[in-house]
């Protein structure tokens, strides 16, 4: 059994935030991947507590914020259909599409049922044998072996009104498009446990050599943060290109095996748009061939839609998200754009960079 | 504590469910006079278009509540309990004694009778355990699919205490202090456990604090406490009510993280759902603004009574200096600072 409260002492960050301050000797830039680690950043005031030259850039690892609109606005469109029924996380509801966001759109008729897994989805399914009941399919790693689960359910059980609208997104080739991007200032970086805890981490040497920046597995509890950040810098400030683990009790070389398989039996890389980002390459998944009858893109919609036909946002997501500017150095931060009137794709969830500054109330102090 | 009779009327045993003939005629005389007279305790001397109601002394309180919630039955409680401790915690809250309540009922075609018996059970437990007396209500009843089972409206009328009189969210300086009655967050998280089937036995199981403020309110009364504001944290947890105090007294309330409490079972379920247990609604909770001087007297008092047993002092209103900002502020246990801001929807689960 864990004892949440080691990870959470007092003493423990004390003693990381000095060796972390003894460390350092000049300023470094380290991105933190996921938005868990973001949102843990700011609920315990730890970026606060950091040298101030030791620069936390917030990156893209919100699969909410990254769902492009157009997938959302399929989404929308297929609930408002009479036999349909949409299940989809709660999270995803508020975030407004074109005109309106799926909640928005469950108040004015449309067919939207909210679930907690995707096997909760496969039970509806059977339920409601007469209506298709779609899944509205975003996440991660993390995620998707849950997709493969669901569909092992349904196709187990014979159900032939369950599908997948996918939206599924992979991390390595999101991050890799950011450190090709020569503006992109980040020196080190800290890659998501929780992702890694199912993909594993041996993949990431290719890029730590490739660009020449340390990478450290890191969890989510205060204690993991700062180890996390204290092993970049250490790498840093030695010069040392390395991949390290600081979040064993969770992530090993290798991942899940039995996660990574259900991922690779069901689903295969595919070039993938994300929001504030455009198209990237292999950045996300879609079904194997021999399991498409499960895909709502398919079973719904005739044409499927060019990658990157999005609407041009005001948002300068992509220069928030690789760090070139701060959420509260946006000139729409707080007045266009709040977490009611979300621009773009950073403010959407409660786990985006610019809503986690949102929440946190860090307009005032940061403007000042 | 009176023992409640369990009754079982046979013209209505036959139909085990409510029926829109309910409504009116004869099913709905036998339901009043079979189910709803005596399950609340209503005499059938009141039995009239309206209630007259004798008062002495102080001022007149009413307030009034809606409860939809669901399930109807969770751990701790159940829409019934809420019903009738909500509307009297409400008049508790304003430095008032609860003294009579309206039930109204609005019924859905369907609805077991025996659960309805229990809930009116539950509420005239929960009424006794106020000391208050229900004297009336309404019935009603909709076609299945035009309502949720069971939906209670609650009116509470009171009068003030006057030791409590000046009790307003006006009445709070620079320099009070915050006490809160107990941890944080059960009521919102056992609901969210319950209403996802999430079977969550941690060391403590979890149930909703669901309880009556009443009788800790009057003794802090009787020990003409200064007492400047109380605020039961509902709907939106603590940060909504310490929001509206802070708002309405145009002051910041700064509250220290490492005095906030939360029971190891909310903390973990809120860990695992990506709830905030500062936001969550409590049902028996009360934020409670005192001078400085009070702090431990009133401390003392709480923690006599088994629903405030874990009160303890968490925090102090201060000037605002930082206009047209968040009015509440966390100092964080590693030494850092945010804002505690209203959220714009109900927490709901993240993906991941």
């Amino acid at each position: 059994m864990l004892n949440k409260a080691e990870f959470r002492s007092s003493d423990a960050v004390s003693k990381l935030l000095d060796k972390i301050r003894k460390t350092q000797s000049q300023g470094w830039s380290i991105m933190e991947i996921c938005g868990g680690q973001t949102h843990a950043f700011l609920q315990y005031g730890l970026d606060q507590l950091l040298p101030q030259d030791l620069q936390l850039i917030h990156g893209p690892g919100c699969p909410v914020c990254v769902t492009p609109l157009h997938l959302l606005q399929q989404a929308i469109d297929l609930a408002y259909q009479e036999q349909v029924i949409m299940c989809s996380f709660g999270d995803m509801l508020r975030v407004p599409a074109y005109k309106q966001s799926l909640a928005q759109a469950k108040a004015r008729g449309a067919n939207i049922e909210l679930v907690y897994s995707p096997l909760e989805a496969v039970q509806v399914a059977a339920r409601e044998s007469s209506r298709q009941v779609v899944m509205f399919a975003i996440g991660f790693e993390t995620t998707t072996p849950l997709y493969s689960l669901a569909l092992q359910q349904a196709s187990q059980r014979g159900l032939k009104n369950f599908s997948l609208l996918t939206a599924l997104v992979r991390v390595q080739p999101a991050l890799e498009a950011m450190l090709e991007d020569t503006d992109c200032g980040i020196d080190g970086v800290l890659a998501a446990g929780h992702v890694c805890a199912v993909t594993g981490y041996s993949s990431y040497q290719s890029v730590v050599q490739k660009f020449n920046k340390p990478i450290v597995v890191t969890g989510f509890e205060p204690v993991d943060l700062l180890l996390g950040l204290f092993q970049v810098l250490d790498c840093l400030e030695n010069s040392q290109a390395s991949l390290k683990n600081a979040y064993t009790r969770a992530v090993t070389m290798q991942g899940n095996p039995h996660a990574r398989q259900a991922i690779e039996q069901y689903f295969e890389p595919c070039d993938q748009s994300w929001r504030g980002f455009g198209v990237i390459s292999a950045g996300g998944y879609r079904l194997r061939a021999p399991w498409s009858e499960f895909d709502a893109g398919k079973r719904f919609f005739s044409e499927s839609h060019e990658l990157g036909s999005q609407r041009t946002e005001l948002c300068p997501a992509s220069a928030v998200l690789t760090g070139r500017i701060k959420p509260v150095q946006c000139p729409y931060f707080g007045k266009e754009c709040t977490s009611d009137h979300p621009l773009g794709a950073p403010m959407v969830s409660a786990e985006g960079s610019c809503a986690a500054y949102f929440q946190a109330g860090r307009r005032r102090k940061e403007c000042q | 504590m009176k023992t409640i009779q369990c009754f079982s009327p046979s013209s209505l045993q036959e139909h085990g469910v409510i029926e829109l003939a309910h409504n009116s005629g004869r099913k709905q005389q036998q339901l009043l006079s079979e189910y709803i007279y005596p399950g609340l305790g209503i005499g059938r001397d009141l039995c009239h278009d309206a209630v007259a109601m004798r008062f002495s002394g102080p001022g007149l309180l009413v307030s009034t509540d809606s409860f939809v919630v669901k399930p109807r039955w969770f751990p701790g409680g159940d829409i019934g309990k809420l019903a009738v401790f909500g509307s009297c915690n409400d008049i508790a809250m304003a430095g008032g004694e609860p003294l009579y309540l309206t039930v109204a009922l609005i019924l859905e075609e369907g609805l077991a009778i025996d659960e309805l018996n229990a809930i009116l059970l539950s509420m005239r437990s929960a009424a006794d355990e106020c000391g208050v007396r229900i004297i009336g209500g309404d019935t009603k009843v909709v076609e299945k699919g035009c309502g949720d089972g069971l939906f209670i409206n609650t009116t509470a009328i009171g009068r003030h205490l006057p030791a409590l009189s000046d009790v307003h969210p006006r009445s709070i300086v620079a320099g009070d202090q915050v006490l809160l009655s107990g941890d944080l967050g059960r009521h919102g998280l056992s609901i969210l456990a319950h209403r996802h089937g999430f079977d969550f036995a941690g060391d403590e199981p979890l149930a909703s604090d669901c309880g009556s403020l009443v009788r800790v309110v009057k003794a802090l009364a009787d020990a003409k406490l200064k007492v400047h504001c109380m605020r039961d944290m509902t709907r939106g947890g603590l940060v909504a009510s310490a929001t509206e105090l802070a708002d309405a007294s145009s002051l910041s309330c700064c509250l220290n993280e490492n005095s906030l409490r939360v029971c190891d079972s909310v903390s973990s379920l809120s860990d695992l759902l990506g709830v905030d247990p500062l936001y969550a609604a409590n049902e028996g909770r009360f934020f409670l603004v005192v001078a400085q001087q009070d702090v431990e007297p009133a401390l003392a008092i709480l923690r006599e009574f088994k629903i405030s047993r874990g009160a303890y002092h968490a925090g102090e209103f201060c000037q605002q200096d930082h206009v047209g900002f968040g009015s509440v502020l966390l100092r964080q246990k590693f030494g850092g600072e945010r804002f505690l801001m209203l959220l714009n929807y109900d927490q709901l689960p993240r993906i991941c």
